[in-house]
């Protein structure tokens, strides 16, 4: 169950984390892109635990279950959709796309 | 018969996993909400891009507002286990203020982009964007109207065991929807500016 302290911990570690992504961008540190995906992605692991209280409780198991599957369904969903797109573009050679859309759309330009 | 149902743990935990079920469906939507804007994201049609278009100080701002708030709401919930109701309706007035804050911030963004001619209709990359922000911001504002109907509900009725789980539920929406914050800070205004 929710206490105080799993709150005030929650809060200051999230406030920490989005400080921190923040500045990375600001200061623009090296591998920005992975740094504050991480950033993000242990945040989003501190809020489940802090705030959502993920894992506590009597159905803790059934909840698990249920989060891990969604996982797995927003990886297949995310991952594929950009897997798939980029190897379209891939292989069209530059502007096609777009001269196929104007067409389609009867835009001149 | 009602007194019985309600000091039932079981009914009170098997709707809290329903409501565990709904969230994560939404997480789904969400999550294709944000493949839309990955794969779009550079699709700007001659228009501007996110760099051009998104402040920084900005996003940072109704960050915090709605972490704060994420927080404020879990005060309220802790004064509802302790019976203070008082407190309660408080911290609850609170989160209900900074909500609001925050959906005004967005849609003060949101005119200002359409004012100048980049709303939806200006290129895909604006369409996902606000498909995605505009998305959440409902879900906000449903959030916000949830938060009002439950407490006129604690005002009118107290601080009843049934009041009390239709709180945590509240609670947990709340909590989620900065969740799915976290990601748009990132993957839409941070990413935008690397």
């Amino acid at each position: 169950m929710p206490t105080f302290k799993t709150y005030i911990i929650g809060f200051i570690l999230s406030l920490a984390l989005t400080l921190a992504a923040y500045f990375a961008v600001l200061w623009q540190v090296p591998v920005t892109v992975f740094v504050i995906t991480g950033l993000a992605m242990v945040q989003l692991v501190v809020q489940m635990i802090f705030f959502l209280h993920v894992g506590q409780g009597k159905d803790r198991h059934w909840n698990l279950v249920v989060f891990f599957s969604t996982l797995s369904v927003i990886f297949i969903l995310v991952a594929g959709s950009i897997w798939i797109m980029n190897h379209l573009n891939y292989n069209m050679t530059p502007g096609q796309m777009e001269q196929y859309m104007l067409k389609q759309e009867g835009i001149m330009k | 018969m009602e007194n019985k149902l309600q000091h039932h743990p079981e009914i009170n935990d098997k709707a809290i996993f329903g409501f565990w079920v709904y969230l994560m469906t939404d997480l789904i939507m969400f999550a294709a909400l944000f493949a839309a804007f990955a794969v779009l994201r550079d699709n700007t049609f001659g228009g501007p891009s996110g760099r051009e278009l998104f402040s920084l100080p900005g996003a940072l701002t109704e960050t915090l507002i709605l972490l704060t708030s994420s927080f404020t709401c879990g005060l309220a919930i802790l004064a509802a286990y302790k019976n203070n109701k008082p407190q309660t309706l408080v911290w609850f007035a609170v989160t209900f203020l900074l909500g609001a804050a925050f959906l005004t911030l967005e849609l003060t963004e949101f005119s200002h982009l359409i004012s100048e001619g980049n709303s939806w209709q200006r290129s895909a990359f604006l369409s996902s964007f606000f498909s995605l922000v505009g998305t959440h911001g409902l879900h906000i504002a449903v959030g916000l109207l949830w938060m009002l109907v439950s407490m006129i509900m604690v005002w009118l009725r107290g601080l009843t065991p049934r009041i009390k789980d239709k709180l945590f539920r509240l609670i947990l929406f709340w909590h989620f929807l900065d969740v799915v914050w976290i990601f748009i800070f990132t993957i839409v205004y941070l990413y935008a500016h690397i």
